[in-house]
């Protein structure tokens, strides 16, 4: 079991903020959160309408954690369609997976790096997700509907060698809240009010 | 060398009913089968199974159930005895213990190569059934070996298993059913369910067949469907014979003490993964459902039957547990996978076939003039596959061969 | 179950059907059509925040465009002690979840003749950060469970409405790819 999001090397003393991550924070946080593991359930929100054939918007503002309800700063709103078949309100609901996976693995690079005390200059990262869609075109059952596979790819530019930097990305996945969502089953429950 | 003019492959009740068709109409043929008279009742059904079908739907072609308890559910020992002695009836002839080989087209005509013996005809029935080859998922390679896997065609009973718990794959009728008996043997059972159909036994008072019957369900055609493809991948129904006329659902399998998860979905080192999916396959079902008892009490009412009956009434709704999406594989002994059958027919030529092994046949007529295909599910009607199928099924189908033993003949002539 | 023939289908949701129907019959001839890839190119900005741009994708064949490159930013709330750029991955998640379930609603009620008024959902996950903290292994990172709630206004039975919200599951790539194991392969360049 462990106390901080990585164990591999010993913490050196950093600045308040590096990469860009407030890490004395993060790490504030974190022990509170194992005194007190109650304040760990967190819930996250969006609420969606839809526009027009297969456009929607989503609308991202309160969410729950640490014993309390939360706002983002600002409400955010993402709007999702498909190609051809929609009016290219936004990308596909799909290319949102992808981009939340290449976003929590970044920012979990960065989290990581900075608690190992290793500066980043660049992380650039490319997602591609295979998908037969004769899946959910109907046209043959033992298809899949989802990605039959993701493949990603990250470029790290850092003061560390590349091992290091390879590290940090495994660690990443380890950690990460997408990776996870994606490779293992989660459970969806959707009713309907009237 | 043997010539005949119907070569029928398989002595169930498809083989069977399509021989007393032959006969009425006093067309040569002969029925190869590769072991007993109705095998696969003899060898591949557990020993407490019961028909889901009640006795008075046992009907073949100039036989039918007469024994005192039209209402119960045959036993698998029963079904041989009533097959035995339909073949005596119709005089069937049968080669027994006789495996084919392949069948190859020869001009206008086949020629059928067994395990005693070469056969000429003018004309071929494949009536060897839908349930012969287990369909067993990638998965099963992932199992850790300790874990002992079989498929409900060599469950026999809960003796035969180990002693810890069991994990069955699969909530169609054989899937429910073992599961429901295991758990009743006081073994500890988790059942992954993905698509399944739910049924009441009863309804208003009256076996659920009885309805499906009364109302046309079972006898809806295979050209009047909007979507055949699915009709005939429909899993198959969660019901048991049993003469309490007891409910088989996701509800009376979780009240007894089954652990139910969602579908088997994957495995990661020695863990299970299991679908996020369950809630929508219990939704998806419970709604069909709905849609059923709607259809069944429209008929009720437009038939002048609501004095007769009970009320209507809906079952409760599936209450799906919160299930856990993996398990540890280790604490796991037996897998049963009542995950259904696939085509296996190598026997056949390939263009025969379609990319999935499956016969090509429109309505149970075959690609190749002179080629029939009999019982498999939804076939020409949704009860295709059932006992109470095939006698229909092969007496349009006959039809359909005689008039090309005609054009053959005026071809000849 | 509402069913229409053809001619008596008047619903229009604004999904383009003739397309839809036009793509299923050219892949069901040609199966290699069908071989899709999305992708998406990420740029770190900042601390957590990371912005996406969505553009090319792989399909019938060729590489194909959205009609304009989409620029995604996505970052951790303040109390992650971060800037809220944008929202967090796993809401992109959800976006992408709610997202596909809603498209397929509008999809499935045309096919059914239902004309929609309006469709709300509110979609929730929860998740124990003891997990992707590491304070305790046992929890996991991502997402314990995940619900959705829609609000539908249709010229529909009430059944017929869940039949519809029941059917686009069945459908959804993004359902498929969040409710079962998906494969996902990491390497660095």
């Amino acid at each position: 079991m462990t106390t901080t999001t990585d164990t591999t090397t010993p913490a050196p003393t950093v600045p308040a903020e590096f990469n860009g991550v407030p890490v004395e924070k993060l790490r504030g946080t974190i022990a509170k959160l194992t005194d007190n593991p109650e304040l760990a359930a967190f819930q996250f929100t969006a609420r969606n309408e839809w526009i027009e054939g297969t456009g929607t918007e989503s609308t991202m503002h309160e969410w729950y954690g640490v014993g309390t309800d939360h706002v983002h700063v600002e409400e955010f709103t993402a709007k999702a369609d498909h190609p051809t078949l929609g009016h290219g309100h936004g990308p596909t609901p799909q290319e949102y997976v992808l981009h939340a996976l290449a976003a929590c693995l970044a920012a979990g690079v960065a989290t990581t790096a900075a608690n190992r005390g290793i500066a980043l200059s660049r992380i650039d990262t490319v997602v591609r997700g295979r998908i037969d869609v004769r899946g959910v075109l109907g046209i043959d059952p033992d298809v899949r509907n989802g990605f039959s596979s993701i493949e990603v790819e990250v470029d790290i530019d850092g003061d560390a060698p590349r091992e290091a930097l390879d590290a940090l990305v495994t660690a990443s996945a380890k950690r990460s809240a997408v990776f996870d969502i994606i490779t293992a089953p989660t459970t969806v429950v959707i009713g309907t009010t009237s | 060398m043997f010539t005949t003019t119907v070569t029928i492959i398989g002595a169930g009740q498809a083989g069977l009913a399509m021989s007393r068709c032959l006969t009425e109409r006093s067309i040569d043929h002969v029925v190869l089968e590769r072991g007993e008279v109705a095998n696969s009742w003899r060898t591949e059904r557990w020993d407490s199974l019961r028909l889901l079908t009640p006795n008075w739907m046992t009907r073949l072609p100039s036989h039918r159930y007469e024994g005192d308890d039209p209402d119960g559910y045959m036993t698998a020992a029963e079904v041989v005895g009533f097959l035995d002695g339909y073949r005596e009836r119709i005089a069937a002839p049968i080669r027994t213990h006789t495996e084919v080989e392949s069948v190859a087209t020869v001009g206008t005509g086949f020629r059928t190569t067994t395990t005693t013996g070469v056969i000429d005809s003018a004309a071929v029935v494949v009536a060897t059934g839908a349930c012969s080859t287990p369909r067993i998922p990638a998965l099963s390679a992932e199992l850790p070996n300790h874990i002992h896997q079989l498929a409900p065609i060599e469950y026999r009973n809960p003796d035969a298993l180990g002693e810890g718990r069991v994990l069955v794959v699969g909530a169609s009728a054989s899937g429910a059913q073992i599961a429901d008996e295991l758990c009743r043997h006081g073994r500890d059972v988790v059942l992954a369910v993905g698509d399944h159909v739910r049924l009441p036994r009863t309804y208003r008072g009256m076996d659920i067949h009885w309805w499906m019957d009364t109302v046309g369900i079972l006898d809806e055609r295979y050209d009047e469907m909007e979507d055949i493809v699915r009709a005939r991948r429909l899993p198959s129904l969660q019901l048991i014979g049993t003469p309490e006329k007891r409910t088989l659902d996701l509800n009376a399998l979780h009240s007894a003490g089954v652990d139910l998860v969602g579908r088997f979905a994957g495995v990661s080192g020695s863990t299970a993964q299991f679908s996020g999916s369950f809630a929508n396959f219990c939704d998806a079902a419970d709604l069909k459902l709905g849609r059923l008892l709607d259809t069944i009490d429209e008929y009720a009412a437009e038939h002048g039957l609501d004095a007769e009956l009970a009320a209507p009434e809906r079952p409760d709704r599936t209450v799906v547990p919160v299930a856990p999406t993996t398990l540890d594989l280790d604490g796991i002994d037996t897998v049963i996978w009542a995950t259904g059958f696939r085509p296996d027919y190598p026997w056949l030529e390939d263009d025969l076939l379609d990319r999935k092994g499956q016969i090509v046949h429109d309505g149970g007529v075959m690609s190749r003039p002179g080629m029939y295909v009999l019982g498999l599910p939804f076939a020409r009607r949704r009860k295709s596959s059932f006992l109470d199928g095939v006698g229909p099924d092969a007496r349009e189908l006959v039809d359909h061969l005689a008039e090309h033993l005609a054009t053959l003949a005026s071809r000849a002539s | 179950m509402t069913t229409t023939t053809p001619s008596q289908n008047t619903a229009d949701n604004g999904v383009n059907v003739e397309a839809l129907l036009g793509a299923r019959e050219a892949m069901t001839g040609t199966p290699a059509a069908a071989a899709f890839t999305f992708s998406a190119q990420s740029e770190w900005v900042n601390g957590t925040h990371t912005s996406t741009t969505v553009e090319k994708f792989f399909g019938i064949g060729a590489e194909q465009s959205h009609r304009r490159a989409f620029v995604l930013d996505t970052d951790h709330p303040e109390i992650f002690a971060s800037e809220d750029h944008g929202i967090t991955p796993p809401e992109m998640v959800l976006v992408g979840l709610v997202g596909c379930l809603t498209a397929g609603v509008a999809s499935v009620a045309q096919h059914r003749g239902i004309q929609l008024r309006s469709v709300k959902a509110t979609i929730a996950g929860d998740m124990d950060l003891q997990g992707m903290l590491g304070i305790d292994a046992d929890v996991r990172n991502g997402f314990d469970g995940i619900t959705v709630r829609y609000e539908i206004d249709a010229n529909a039975t009430r059944d017929e409405i869940e039949a519809v919200v029941a059917q686009s599951q069945k459908r959804s790539a993004v359902f498929d790819i969040v409710t079962n194991p998906t494969n996902v392969t990491v390497e660095v360049a």
